[in-house]
């Protein structure tokens, strides 16, 4: 498999030689082999013998584990045929979402359940301290040299690869809701009528987002500031929260059950929830600054398809596959030249200056020590709220 | 071929089974069971217990090899874990004393009906057993909302001018357990009423007794240890509850189960391993003393 297919630069090379060669060889007829069609025909066998020695792994089949749901979706739906019309090799997608430290942690050394997969920065972070990942050989993945500088900089570590970010902003329920936030602190606004939903399972995005609407530091410094905690949970108690929600789930179902009218949420999943979803007419909006977050992909430690999996790293970093991968989900890609959709170029910031300024990424590295504080603080807070 | 053939046949019988004392056998039958019973329970338990002696960390979910009683301080130590505690004891004994005193009144109304009526009030609990725990909360709470068909229909005859809040709240809370545990408490004290002798309700009628006193003093004392069966079933299920807090509750509403969860999310195992300990302790000492209680009541035998 892995010899027919060869690596994805390989094979673009292929494609882009491929009239030509092919076309001579086959017009040359048998029996008679000029200078160009031997050269051309060496070319692609040289072409090929690369592939079957610099592929890496053992050359099967690869296995990506990624958000499982609407992200699930769109890699089974776009990413995998791409990649393997490309490459000719096996992509095997799995979907998870909580568990993923949990499933290598459990797996033998040398035989994880995936080979490479996305991860949150608080994945990330635990997930290096148990040497969960593999270092990331940049000669694999020349596309990282594509990335946006303010998307490269949210990790500051070589054990994994940010392929795209999101926003957080709010959906809410159209026939409920008649105006919008243009920031997160209109949300303690006194007028703003608002049963508003947050998620409760981890004081990450709440938090995050009650900093930025507290507006005592610039880019919710807040946050890494002992000093200026207080002031984001005197701004979260001012808000109209009816819900703490668990998981998106929960959330819809609030909001269609009249629990909340709006809550804060994933823009890319609020998208693909209306598309699919025409129960409840769903708005959505992405205040001017807000928190977002970088899917970074990391190599599983022990994988036998290291550097296909680097490979495959490169891949989705790659130009035409970030543009494939932004029409289908509403993300915000890593490659600078991605072209995205109208709406997600209306609330999401591309550009690089417009990322720096517009939205704030959650860091765990830099919280990951008084991390256990802040949590208990808002478990507390929202016991008693 | 017979042994008796065998010898007359001339063939030399099968050596006979030495007889092992009847203990021996005993343990040999047992074996198996506690076997069973090592590798699905003692296991699993003492290696939460490791777990939750293990040394709490920021970086990691676990640190393997050390050894640390951080997991318990902690718990001493929150605010927010005692509240969880007091309030998850607090709400098995509410939700278990609701399931215990309709679970009765429900199955003496099934044992005192007959024919169809009687079919249907058990077909009725026996169908919400068959069903899957998550459908029925999802259907509580599609039912229950501020959208849902009781408050249209409360808004709707004028009863309330909008709509109750009926969940995200303690009332839902309730409710869902409810939808958890009462099948269970009916079927334990219809399955005990079903051994009463209605004649000895006839003969207390006969004696004077108005139906209320007969079902107090002839019915009510047959039907505890289903009672207490129930109840057991009920606070063992109470105390451990996650989903009904987790689909019909709200965060005020913290239960340990839930709690649980919250920390292996957040990867502090030693903590969510020594909440789990203490649960658990809790509910064995809880149904240790009830059932010492029966005991000396003289009803321990029934149960």
């Amino acid at each position: 498999m892995r010899s027919e297919g060869g690596t994805f630069d390989e094979r673009q090379v292929q494609a882009g030689d491929h009239d030509g060669a092919t076309g001579s060889l086959g017009r040359g007829g048998a029996g008679r082999v000029g200078r160009r069609e031997f050269l051309a025909a060496g070319g692609t066998a040289a072409t090929l013998a690369v592939a079957g020695c610099i592929g890496g792994g053992d050359g099967g089949s690869l296995t990506v584990s990624t958000w499982s749901g609407a992200n699930e979706e769109v890699f089974r739906e776009t990413i995998k045929p791409m990649y393997e019309e490309r490459t000719g090799n096996d992509l095997e997608v799995v979907g998870s979402w909580t568990n993923i430290l949990g499933q290598l942690r459990q797996s033998p050394s040398d035989d994880p359940p995936f080979d490479l997969t996305v991860g949150s920065s608080r994945d990330h972070y635990l997930g290096a301290q148990d040497e969960l990942w593999e270092p990331i050989r940049y000669e694999n993945v020349p596309n990282a040299e594509t990335i946006k500088p303010a998307v490269q900089s949210n990790l500051d570590s070589d054990l994994g690869v940010p392929v795209a970010y999101g926003v957080m902003g709010y959906a809410y329920d159209a026939d409920a809701v008649d105006f919008e936030l243009e920031s997160w602190r209109d949300l303690i606004a006194e007028d703003v009528d608002l049963d508003f939903a947050l998620p409760g399972a981890y004081f990450f995005n709440a938090v995050i987002m009650s900093a930025i609407a507290a507006d005592e530091a610039p880019m919710a410094e807040e946050m890494y500031d002992e000093d200026q905690r207080d002031a984001i949970f005197d701004t979260l108690s001012e808000m109209p929260v009816a819900k703490f929600y668990e998981g998106a789930e929960d959330m819809w179902t609030s909001m269609s059950g009249g629990i909340a009218d709006a809550g804060q949420y994933f823009y890319a999943y609020s998208r693909r929830r209306d598309e699919n979803d025409s129960e409840l007419n769903v708005g959505f909006h992405v205040p001017d600054r807000t928190l977002g977050y970088v899917d970074h992909y990391q190599v599983a430690r022990g994988s036998s398809n290291r550097q296909q999996a680097e490979e495959f790293i490169d891949f989705l970093l790659d130009e035409e596959v970030q543009t494939a991968y932004a029409e289908a989900f509403n993300l915000g890609m890593a490659n600078e030249n991605a072209d995205h959709p109208e709406a997600t170029r209306e609330e999401v910031p591309i550009e690089n200056d417009e990322l720096d300024e517009g939205i704030v990424f959650k860091q765990y590295s830099r919280v990951a020590e008084v991390a256990p504080d802040l949590d208990e603080r808002f478990k507390e807070f929202q016991n008693q709220f | 071929m017979s042994d008796a053939d065998a010898v007359g046949e001339g063939r030399p019988s099968r050596p006979a089974l030495p007889s092992l004392p009847a203990v021996t056998r005993t343990r040999l039958l047992l074996a198996p069971l506690v076997l069973f019973d090592l590798l699905a329970f003692v296991v699993p338990m003492g290696y939460l217990l490791r777990v939750s002696l293990s040394e709490r960390s920021t970086r990691q979910a676990l640190v393997r090899g050390t050894w640390s009683v951080d997991g318990y301080r902690f718990l001493l130590e929150s605010s927010l874990l005692r509240r969880v505690f007091v309030f998850t004891v607090l709400f098995a004994v509410v939700a278990t004393l609701l399931a215990v005193g309709l679970g009765t009144a429900y199955a003496y109304a099934a044992w005192q009906a007959s024919g169809a009526v009687r079919t249907v009030l058990l077909a009725g609990i026996v169908m919400s057993m068959f069903t899957t725990l998550v459908v029925k909360l999802f259907a509580a709470l599609v039912v229950f909302s501020p959208n849902g068909v009781v408050n249209d229909a409360l808004v709707a005859s004028g009863l309330v001018g909008t709509p109750l809040r009926l969940i995200n709240n303690e009332i839902g809370l309730v409710i869902g357990q409810l939808y958890v545990v009462l099948p269970y408490t009916v079927l334990s004290v219809y399955s005990v009423l079903t051994s009463l002798d209605e004649h000895l309700v006839e003969a207390a009628n006969d004696l004077g007794a108005t139906p209320a006193r007969a079902a107090r003093e002839v019915v009510l004392p047959h039907a505890v240890p289903g009672m207490a069966v129930g109840g057991v079933i009920a606070f063992a299920w109470s105390a451990g509850a996650f989903a009904a807090p987790a689909l019909l509750g709200s965060k005020s509403e913290l239960t340990v189960a839930v709690e649980v969860q919250n920390r292996l999310t957040s990867f502090e195992y030693p903590v969510a391993a020594a909440l789990s300990v203490v649960l658990t302790t809790v509910v064995l000492a809880v149904l240790a003393a009830g059932l010492y209680g029966l005991r000396r009541r003289g009803g321990g035998h029934d149960v």
